[in-house]
């Protein structure tokens, strides 16, 4: 009781613009776990299930029934919590929604549109088995997959507009000659789309890789468990060496549109040419410095915009109160880009035995390996949407809307705030139990 | 009943009925399973429980995803109003999406779960609750948006976010909507099961939970009354909110004609019918108010997007409707068909 009653003096006073910025960003960061697996994982059940009508074999039967189960869990969780998310949009940020609203509408719709066919798609796939024709039934999981991304890549324009705002003229606090189509179009859609995409196969496909590697581990049904990792691992690998490509290219897209945003990822306090890439390292603010760190010249310039004698922005361009948190967003944006190196260069490994030393994947150690980096995806992912939402800050509309400006009147938001985080944190708990029971069952 | 606004705002609005009472119609029926299972007896649980396993597995997530269409098209095309209930009815929107997540997690993790041991009853005990718990939000929400002024000039958290909602009109309101999603339920599961062993106890249930239901609706009237609800008390003289609480209630006398009937869709298309005629009357009574505030009336034409959004939204609506449409209704024939073999593999 005490210790309630002391984590409470903490919460209980906290500004309520932070309490919905963080209900907001827990919700976003479970959510985005589990629409990411609905996206990804669908396509490894089809594959395995394109095994099962063409060899015919006993194991693609159980690993598509299998991946089935965990689309299905991971579907739903994603669907609930989507639901929140849609509704917090409103209940958190009525002023953001009363004037993106109807210019978010648009990737909304199309996003409704996707994720209903989705969801069709799914309830046909997990109960047809046996009811529909086997290719139509295969075409259903197929479609769940295609969905899922359709989905993904019209919610993300909208947070892409929220990034790059168009379609309108803000007028006496107000948006005027409002273009919908505009703002499905905006420039930032490309680079997040195509990067998220990328994060969602290469994070589920290598979580589920490491699964099957350290059920591996434990011996029983080889047979099923090489299968599956046969299927996962290459994919996994594909996606991290282009995750590599697709990174580059936002790099330089933040770079040319938001450069306050790619200032504070980088720690670049001052304005310079040529720029120099600070590898690690804390950001201290009121110095404005990077403690620790190792400095490499010119390197930024090509980062940012491949040219070693660029100019890069640095955040003494705009005055402190349009600067985003550096700290969190310096840590985070170097956190994933080691991860995706990490990746990368793993990849590259399980590309080179996969074609000519494909015995070594069963090595205890390689199993190992994969194990260990079995999270890693997520967390990059976690720290990517990390990075572009606080990197964002202190606008919720860049340029346009302050997020101070955009909260809900209605006090007491560190109550939700608890309240959503021991609901999630429970949820993750009871989604993590059954993932364990399950795998208990089968490894 | 004439139409002032102009046809972008008169369609717009009517896709968000229609997207509601799908929801009602479609949803009704998986939250209606829900609060009928509080009532089933202990060792018949487990049959009850693959029964409406089945019957709610492949259509479940499909049909809840209407009120996320109603919400996305309210915020998009009626900004002004959807931010006034945003606004003050944080508190009940809050309690319906813990409804929302509690059945939905519960649900799937209760068919999923590899062991079944005592945790299904946890699991159980959460999706009868948020089973009930959510329709009465509806209702309350529901409730509030036709009589209950938002307190826009209120000072105090209790006066604005919680008189805003609070009232026994609500509350009756959610009553009524928790009978009438059982009701719903009833028929539907009595119209699949037309020749298991269900029948008996489905017919009883068909016949408690009317007559709660028209209790109840008796009783949203009643408090009407008694509080002057301007809305209820127009509709005596409205003819087309006469016309429709008529229908209900002789529809819901021809159900038990029919019941004998084995045929499965004349009851559901019967229920659907009642369904409609209730909506149908409430957005007669409600129209053309999307909610009231103590700083005026949010209405269809005051609150509306600019004409070019709500072109956009209509042209993804059209989309929309060309691919899902055809698709659902794919599903439906093929779960939702009178079975006629045995040939009856289970799900994953």
């Amino acid at each position: 009781m005490m210790g309630v009653k002391s984590i409470l003096c903490y919460i209980k006073p906290m500004d309520n613009v932070f309490a919905a910025r963080g209900q907001m960003a827990l919700s976003l960061g479970f959510h985005i776990v589990f629409a990411v697996v609905g996206m990804a994982m669908p396509w490894l059940m089809a594959l395995a299930h394109y095994r099962l009508l063409t060899r015919n074999e006993e194991r693609y039967l159980v690993l598509t029934k299998l991946w089935s189960k965990g689309v299905a869990v991971f579907f739903a969780v994603g669907a609930v919590s989507g639901t929140v998310l849609s509704f917090e949009l409103g209940l958190l940020w009525p002023t953001f929604m009363k004037h993106a609203g109807p210019l978010i509408g648009m990737p909304f719709s199309l996003e409704g549109v996707a994720f209903f066919l989705e969801a069709i798609a799914l309830g046909l796939f997990l109960y047809g088995w046996g009811k529909i024709p086997r290719w139509v039934h295969w075409g259903c999981g197929v479609l769940v997959g295609v969905a899922g991304i359709a989905s993904a890549w019209f919610v993300v324009s909208a947070n892409a507009w929220m990034n790059s705002p168009r379609g309108f003229v803000w007028v006496h606090q107000h948006a005027e000659n409002v273009n919908p189509w505009a703002s499905l179009c905006n420039p930032a859609v490309i680079s997040e789309g195509i990067h998220m995409i990328i994060a969602a196969f290469l994070a589920t496909s290598l979580a589920i890789a490491g699964l099957h590697a350290l059920a591996l581990l434990k011996g029983k049904n080889k047979e099923l468990h090489q299968g599956a990792m046969r299927l996962a691992l290459p994919v996994a690998a594909v996606a991290a060496l282009l995750q590599v490509v697709s990174g580059d290219y936002s790099a330089r897209d933040v770079a040319h549109r938001q450069p306050v945003k790619f200032a504070a990822m980088e720690a670049l306090f001052h304005t310079e040419q040529p720029a120099a890439f600070v590898l690690g390292g804390i950001p201290n603010e009121r110095t404005q410095s990077v403690r620790g760190g190792i400095y490499i010249p010119k390197l930024l310039g090509f980062l940012a915009h491949h040219d070693f004698q660029a100019r890069v922005i640095g955040l003494d361009s705009v005055a402190k109160g349009e600067r985003p948190p550096v700290v969190v967003t310096h840590v985070a944006f170097q956190l994933m880009i080691a991860i995706g190196t990490l990746l990368a260069g793993g990849a590259l490994v399980v590309l080179f035995t996969r074609w000519l030393r494909p015995l070594w994947w069963w090595h205890r150690k390689f199993l190992r390996g994969v194990v260990l980096v079995m999270p890693l995806g997520f967390v990059a992912l976690e720290a990517g949407w990390t990075v572009t939402e606080v990197g964002r800050q202190p606008w919720i509309i860049y340029g346009v809307l302050r997020t101070k400006d955009a909260v809900t009147p209605m006090p007491g938001l560190w109550g939700t705030f608890v309240l959503f985080a021991i609901i999630y944190l429970f949820l993750a708990g009871m989604v993590a139990w059954l993932l364990r029971r399950q795998f208990h069952d089968v490894a | 009943m004439m139409l002032h606004e102009p046809r972008e705002v008169v369609l717009t609005a009517f896709f968000i009925g229609v997207s509601l009472f799908l929801y009602v119609l479609l949803g009704g029926g998986d939250f209606g399973a829900g609060i009928l299972e509080r009532f089933v007896p202990q060792p018949m649980r487990r049959d009850w429980q693959e029964m409406t396993g089945k019957a709610m597995g492949p259509v479940w997530e499909a049909n809840h995803i209407w009120l996320i269409v109603a919400v996305v098209l309210l915020f998009a095309g009626f900004p002004m109003a959807f931010d006034q209930m945003v606004r003050f009815f944080h508190l009940p929107l809050l309690l319906l999406l813990l409804g929302i997540v509690g059945r939905g997690c519960a649900f799937v993790f209760r068919h999923y779960d590899v062991v079944k041991d005592r945790s299904q009853l946890y699991y159980t005990g959460v999706f009868v609750g948020s089973s009930t718990l959510t329709p009465f939000v509806l209702g309350i929400l529901v409730g509030s948006v036709m009589v209950r002024p938002v307190r826009t000039f209120a000072v105090g958290y209790v006066s604005s976010y919680v008189m805003s909602w609070c009232s026994p009109f609500a509350f009756v309101m959610g009553g009524f909507m928790v009978a009438l999603f059982a009701y719903v339920a009833a028929v539907y599961l009595l119209a699949e099961n037309q020749h298991s062993l269900w029948r008996t106890w489905l017919i009883r249930a068909v016949f408690v939970s009317q007559v709660v239901s028209v209790v109840m609706g008796g009783g949203v009237f009643a408090v009407a009354w008694f509080q002057q609800i301007s809305p209820l008390v127009a509709m005596w003289h409205s003819t087309w909110g006469w016309i429709c609480l008529v229908s209900a209630t002789l529809l819901g006398s021809v159900l038990w004609v029919v019941i004998r009937h084995r045929g499965v869709w004349t009851l559901r298309l019967l229920v659907g019918a009642q369904l409609a005629c209730i909506f149908a009357g409430w957005v007669v009574l409600q129209y053309p108010v999307l909610v009231f505030s103590q700083e005026g009336t949010w209405t269809l034409s005051n609150s509306a997007a600019p004409r070019p959004v709500l072109r956009a939204l209509l042209s993804v609506l059209l989309l929309g409707s060309c691919l899902v449409l055809p698709a659902l209704a794919y599903l439906f024939r093929v779960f939702k068909r009178a079975e006629k073999s045995s040939f009856d593999k289970e799900g994953v």
